[in-house]
């Protein structure tokens, strides 16, 4: 009895050590789990991905796919209509909080707020001022390489290839050149500043304080619940407001806005970062693994968009946009813009959404010359017929067009990491 | 204006917040290149990639990466000790 009293006994004892252990183990799984999906980098494969999702999920909803600029040109049409210019820049052809980019555009900061409160980032950074006019002039060359490329690295690049419109793959070339024109301005600069600045070492304490931090491990949890309170109260609020003006379908469309906020902020998916840092001496191990995001992407949303127009869900037209020798040189004036900025067209909104000034800086600087750059530059080619509209499967045929497509996308994203092993990055 | 502090023996701080890439990984270089062999620097950045990149740089270059640490919200340390 007694030995048998033992066992019983050590049984239990295990038992409640186990319980014990069993609690700690879901307590830590959580911890990690949250950690991973809120805190840790996402890999820029499975952010790609999920872009490609998302993008179905807009073309299945706005009949359209993701796009940016869109949405920055209804953004300053209706500020310059506000303060009595619409005869310079155009009328907005909607409310802002009804136009389909726009309401995206929205989520999209919204969704990059909140993920970067969630993850500690959220901060105010202050760009040293002699940089200012680098945001500006980036975000003027933004725009004014989308103006001639019909759109951005979304609406002009992954969003048209994703559509099968032929003006994706006519920027590709231009925002590799831009990208390289970038990294050798990035370049010069480094070498003159480090020659102005020589680095002497200061001693603290002399006139001098040393920088402060607090060094307390992470700031305040409670004020990072506040702050994420805050995110998500200010979304709640966005939503109303869309649904007052547009209805159910425009606040789905502003959530999805709200995953590629979400998705590109954790993932830190930047065009920018992908076509300049891939030279000069930049990280192009990472540059090339945004690349392979991208092309993931790409291969993701065109093998569902080509289902969908096949199908006839989707009208074939749909983001069909002119091409012709323009886009090639918007992509150069862009890649090299957004090079300048470090931040592409949703790269300004979701920096800006974190707290770059610098970015916000950029965005400001497209949202103010981009109408004008539509009315006076875009508008007159058009006109003059230097583009013409190619869908890509009345060329190749379906079959034809999606093997182009997957040989682009593997192609491009090999092209990427072969470069970077070349130039010695890890990938 | 970057600067570089020697805020104790044989440990400086340099502070490359506002900065994004690639600046910090350059200006880390030339850091690194101002102090003795043997000292620790360490990095002040608000840029969450250079927590990588940074690191991978330093390590690249032969030097000891002795760990990133945050250091408030959106801020972080690195810390390298000079091998070379």
């Amino acid at each position: 009895m007694a030995s048998g009293l033992v066992v019983e006994e050590k049984g239990r004892d295990a038992s409640a050590r186990l319980g014990d252990d069993n609690t700690g183990i879901a307590f830590r799984a959580l911890r990690s789990l949250w950690a991973s999906v809120f805190e840790r980098p996402w890999p820029e494969w499975a952010a790609g991905i999920l872009l490609g999702l998302l993008n179905l999920l807009f073309v299945i909803i706005a009949l359209k796919p993701f796009t940016v600029y869109t949405g920055l040109l209804t953004w300053g049409q209706s500020i310059y209509s506000a303060l009595g210019f619409s005869w310079l820049a155009g009328e907005p052809k909607a409310f802002f909080l009804i136009e389909k980019t726009s309401v995206g555009d929205i989520g999209l900061i919204l969704g990059a707020l909140l993920a970067a409160v969630l993850a500690g980032e959220a901060r105010v950074r202050r760009p040293p001022l002699r940089d200012l006019p680098e945001f500006v002039i980036g975000g003027v060359l933004m725009a004014a390489g989308v103006a001639l490329a019909f759109g951005c690295n979304w609406g002009g690049f992954l969003s048209a290839l994703t559509a099968l419109s032929l003006h994706g793959a006519a920027m590709l070339p231009g925002l590799v050149v831009g990208g390289y024109l970038a990294s050798r301005y990035v370049e010069w600069k480094a070498a003159r500043l480090l020659e102005a600045v020589d680095l002497d070492v200061e001693v603290a304490g002399e006139g001098l304080e040393a920088p402060i931090y607090s060094g307390n491990g992470g700031g305040s949890r409670v004020s990072r619940v506040i702050q994420a309170v805050l995110a998500a109260a200010l979304l709640v609020a966005a939503a109303l407001l869309v649904y007052l003006a547009g209805g159910g379908l425009t606040v789905a469309l502003l959530l999805l806005g709200v995953g590629v906020g979400f998705v590109i902020q954790r993932s830190r998916f930047c065009f920018a970062t992908a076509f300049r840092d891939l030279f000069g001496s930049g990280d192009a191990g990472r540059a090339a693994r945004i690349h392979v995001g991208a092309a993931l992407a790409l291969a993701v949303g065109a093998t569902g968009v080509a289902a969908l127009k096949y199908t006839g869900m989707v009208d074939a037209y749909v983001y069909v946009k002119p091409v012709g020798l323009m886009n090639f040189v918007g992509g150069v004036l862009f890649g090299l813009g957004m090079g300048i900025a470090g931040a592409c067209a949703s790269g300004s909104l979701w920096k800006a959404a974190e707290g770059h000034l610098g970015a916000g800086l950029a965005l400001a600087a497209s949202v103010a010359t981009y109408p004008l750059f539509v009315e006076y530059v875009r508008l007159p080619l058009v006109d003059a017929g230097l583009y013409s509209k190619v869908f890509v499967p009345e060329v190749l045929g379906w079959p034809g067009t999606l093997i182009a497509v997957y040989v682009l996308a593997a192609g491009w994203a090999l092209a990427a990491v072969l470069w970077a092993w070349r130039r010695g990055a890890r990938v | 204006m970057v600067r570089l502090l020697r805020v104790s023996e044989g440990v400086y701080r340099l502070d490359v917040r506002g900065y994004t890439c690639p600046y910090p990984v350059i200006y880390a270089r030339k850091a690194m290149a101002r102090i003795p062999v043997g000292a620790v620097l360490e990095v002040l950045t608000d840029n969450p990639p250079s927590c990588d990149n940074v690191p991978k740089a330093m390590e690249e270059d032969g030097q000891e990466v002795l760990g990133v640490e945050r250091s408030g919200q959106g801020v972080w340390i690195i810390r390298v000790s000079r091998r070379r």
